[in-house]
């Protein structure tokens, strides 16, 4: 018997298509902490990456997939633990900036700690993958990473200041 | 004792209601056929008699025990397991003990694999996992969120039955039966006809093929359906025979059961009345009186499962023909591209390689024939016997699916057909000296320690048991660890979570071993909106960012219509439709209604408020397809936004509206394309949303996608690990202030 209940429950159950539904319940944003909308690592493709920036870094999304810097770039990340993490950082020299500046160093910091640096002698892609001492970061908290170019190119139209291209930064195991 | 008494019982009852069928029909069968035949006879029997009972929610051991005795009763009362008729025509003395000789060490080989704790892929997941749950309910239950668990279950049932009497290994050791029953039912047939080394031969192909023994020593059905198709093949056949109207129904009725068993075995039912029709019109035997008794008989197995699932899923055929029977269960578009990944498996990047794969190597389609399948041709040059052009024929009939998937396990149906049409021309050559060292060396390419020198060790073939196991000597968990690759992860989620609690998971859990409610991403409409959910924050593409705007002249407006107006292969996709009259929203209310011609049941997504859920058209974009608003009263209205993801770009939509008087009239066909804000954490935003679905853990590989996302930022989603094994993390979706009601 109960399995002929259900049957006749399931038969009345479904919506048949082009039948009028009325609205469901509506939806509003969680309650959000500011530590809590952080992440550990961002693409600057991210909707949300935004709320990471610290300083120097464009709020306009280039190709849909990278930001223009200026001199030093920073972000705020939140770490659930410090254990086996590395800092990451997906960067790249630009040609038109590089023709006027030649040959740059960039500098890693996090938590404003000098972690890395490199020389760039060509334009191109980089990236850091350097591990971090657990001591240097916070668990359960936020962090910060930076990277530094020592040379920049400044517009000599609009004055605007070119540093690097972003790509993504932030912790991994 | 309990597993294989368990699996003995089912085994002799089905045999018992076989004996009691073959007694009901006026066929002159010789003793070993009988007995060959009544397994698979047998088994239709009691797999209807299984369903009735979980039908009437009495699936209970006692039930099944005391069903069972009743059968063997009835059977040794009317004298049905009586040693009856003569015995077959003889097989040559050599050839009896070159049987011996492979059957014994194959025997016990395969004995040994279906006894150990059960590990295949499909036999734990759901062939099993299914079974056991309907054992929990005592019968059936409706499942909308397992698309297998809405497979035709005939043979399946039969686990039933030996699983509430013992363990998982009974089942396999159900299948195994057929395993057996599949060379008699050749040998017997070839014996029979005049051939009985050939028989002999193609007996020795199948019993001591790679693919034939793992499958049919786990818990699949592959081989039970095989064995099926060739009792509806051999019925056939005695028919021409014996054409009597009851055997023309015990033909329907094992025909129909070929479907119960898996949709695919349906072709038995045409080819059935094919032959029959045909050949009673030929001799003038009343062709439709034969065709209506088969037809009808066939019907009686295949309409209980078309019932169940028209009932309780709106598609009597899921989860196969969605389009034609739409419903919110499984959905057109996740259909068209699993068949599609059926097709063509990873790695197969050209059908022609698939002859070695089949036959030899098995890495890329989950298992190989074995060697002695490439002499298949051979049936060729023995085409002008009539018996090997009604093998072939049958054989390319029931293979004839075998390109809607093509896993090597998908080309048994046709297999034993093939192969014992090749061994007629080949067992033709008047010496022993042939085809009997030939036999040899087919099993011993089949033995599991040769294999190594042609096949690849990915493929999925029968490996040397670990016998301690099979007999528990060693525990069942140890090897379960060893060889079953999430055991360890399943044993922790049920160990950690509450008995009610619904599990999402992206790759799916052994269900034998899991008595959660697990909800597979992939198998139901319900696990890929789940995963879209979940997905979202971790896929710009899926994130709604889109903005597509109509805008118009002020005006009273009661109902609208957006259409789209373009054929493609997107789906179509809103986030968020609003209103908006002067600059503000038009604000929902109690009056409004909505509806859609495509995917209705989800349209609520796209009025809900929220950014990670999506109505989705889950079907290629066609004209024609809308989404209607009735506002209840007329509101002034001067734009429609649609906030919509970036995935689809071959959408065309314009805009029709009602008036107050009830006129509908073009309202733009030129909508402007634009970027929606910000939003807010939205990882936390669909863990509330995935949580509010009932939903409340979910299991993440680390090499799934999001596996280091959800580990790296679990604050920033609300999720706590609970327990990690096997690579896998379990995390629990914490309940917070943003808490949406459950659905």
């Amino acid at each position: 018997m109960r399995f002929l209940a259900v049957i006749l429950l399931a038969l009345t159950g479904c919506a048949p298509p082009d039948t009028w539904q009325p609205l469901p319940f509506q939806r509003s944003a969680p309650d959000d902490t500011p530590a809590s909308s952080l992440r550990a690592l961002v693409r600057m493709s991210d909707v949300d990456a935004s709320r990471h920036f610290v300083r120097d870094i464009d709020s306009t999304l280039q190709s849909g997939a990278w930001r223009w810097t200026g001199k030093r770039p920073e972000l705020k990340l939140f770490l659930e633990s410090v254990e086996n993490l590395k800092a990451v950082v997906e960067y790249a020299v630009a040609g038109d900036t590089f023709r006027a500046t030649g040959p740059v160093n960039v500098t890693l910091y996090v938590n404003g700690k000098r972690l890395a640096g490199r020389r760039c002698e060509a334009d191109g892609r980089y990236q850091f993958q350097e591990a971090v001492a657990q001591g240097l970061l916070r668990a359960k908290a936020e962090n910060t990473i930076a990277i530094e170019v020592d040379k920049i190119w400044t517009s000599p139209v609009d004055g605007a200041k070119m540093g690097l291209i972003l790509l993504s930064a932030g912790f991994t195991k | 004792m309990a597993i294989l008494g368990a699996a003995t019982f089912t085994v002799a009852v089905s045999i018992a209601a076989g004996r009691l069928a073959l007694q009901a029909v006026p066929l002159r069968l010789y003793r070993g056929e009988r007995w060959a035949l009544s397994l698979p006879t047998g088994a239709a029997c009691l797999s209807s008699l299984v369903f009735a009972l979980c039908a009437l929610k009495a699936a209970y051991p006692w039930v099944f025990l005391v069903a069972g005795v009743a059968t063997i009763l009835a059977a040794w009362r009317t004298g049905a397991l009586r040693h009856q008729g003569d015995p077959l025509p003889d097989l040559p003395v050599a050839w009896k003990r070159t049987l011996a000789l492979i059957f014994v060490p194959f025997g016990l080989l395969y004995l040994c694999h279906a006894l150990s704790p059960e590990y295949s892929p499909d036999g734990s997941a759901y062939h099993l996992g299914v079974m056991a749950r309907y054992l929990r309910a005592h019968g059936f239950e409706r499942i909308t969120t397992n698309m297998y668990a809405n497979l035709s279950q005939g043979v399946d049932l039969l686990y039933l039955f030996a699983l509430s009497l013992g363990k998982n290994s009974a089942a396999a050791l159900v299948h195994l039966s057929f395993l057996f029953a599949l060379p008699a039912l050749l040998i017997g047939y070839a014996r029979r006809f005049g051939f009985p080394e050939a028989g002999a031969f193609a007996a020795v192909m199948v019993f001591t093929s790679p693919l034939f023994g793992v499958d049919g020593s786990s818990a699949y059905i592959d081989v039970a359906v095989v064995a099926l198709l060739f009792t509806v093949f051999y019925l056939v056949r005695l028919w021409l025979e014996t054409p009597d109207v009851r055997v023309t129904v015990l033909i329907g009725l094992m025909a129909g059961f070929c479907y119960a068993a898996k949709y695919t075995a349906a072709l038995a039912i045409p080819y059935a009345l094919a032959v029959v029709a045909v050949v009673a019109w030929r001799r003038r035997l009343g062709w439709f009186r034969h065709s209506a008794a088969l037809v009808t008989a066939a019907l009686l197995m295949m309409t209980p499962w078309m019932v169940k699932n028209w009932l309780w899923l709106d598609n009597p055929f899921s989860p196969l023909f969605n389009r034609y029977f739409p419903n919110p269960q499984i959905y057109i578009a996740f259909e068209e591209e699993y068949r599609a990944s059926m097709r063509r498996y990873e790695g197969v990047t050209s059908y022609w390689m698939l002859p070695a794969q089949v036959i030899f190597r098995g890495d890329l389609v989950a298992g190989y024939l074995g060697p002695a399948f490439a002499l298949v041709p051979i049936a060729l040059l023995g085409l002008r016997n009539p018996h090997v052009r009604w093998l072939v024929l049958a054989g390319l009939l029931f293979g004839s699916t075998y390109f809607s998937n093509v896993g090597a396990r998908f080309l048994i149906p046709a297999a034993p057909f093939l192969a014992l049409a090749m061994a007629i021309p080949l067992t033709h050559i008047r010496s022993h000296w042939i085809p009997l060292p030939l036999a040899l060396v087919v099993a011993w390419l089949g033995w599991p320690t040769n294999t190594q020198y042609y096949a690849s060790p990915a493929a999925w073939a029968i490996a040397m048991p670990d016998w301690r196991a099979a007999l528990r000597i060693r525990s069942e968990e140890l090897l379960l660890k060893e060889r079953l690759g999430n055991y360890r992860i399943t044993r922790a989620v049920e160990q950690n979570t509450p008995p009610d609690a619904r599990i999402l998971t992206f790759t799916a859990l052994p269900d034998a071993y899991l008595s959660r409610d697990q909800l597979v991403a992939y198998e139901s409409a319900t696990g890929n909106v789940l995963r879209d959910i979940l997905y979202t924050p971790l896929t710009p593409e899926r994130v709604p960012t889109g903005r597509t705007e109509f805008r118009f002249p002020l005006r009273p407006i009661s109902q609208l219509r957006i259409e789209q107006i373009a054929a493609g292969k997107d789906l179509w996709s809103i986030a968020e439709v609003r209103l908006y009259a002067q600059g503000k929203e038009v604000r929902r209310n109690a009056r409004w209604r909505i509806r859609s011609n495509a995917n209705p049941w989800d349209l609520a997504m796209a009025f809900d408020n929220s950014p990670v859920t999506r109505w989705r058209s889950w079907e290629a974009i066609r004209p024609g397809m809308h989404i209607d608003i009735d506002l209840g009263d007329p509101a002034l209205v001067d734009a429609v936004v649609l906030e919509t993801s970036n995935d689809q770009y071959e959408v065309r939509l314009r805009l029709h509206g009602r008036d107050a008087d009830g006129k509908w009239s073009l309202v733009s066909d030129s909508p402007v394309a634009g970027e929606a804000g910000q939003y807010g954490n939205l990882r936390r935003t669909a863990a509330l949303e995935v949580k509010s679905r009932g939903v409340d853990y979910f299991v993440v590989f680390d090499r799934e996608w999001g596996g280091e996302d959800f580990r790296m930022n679990s604050t920033s989603w609300g999720i706590t690990p609970v327990v990690a094994a096997d690579g896998a993390v379990l995390y629990r979706i914490e309940a917070g202030d943003g808490t949406l009601p459950r659905r």
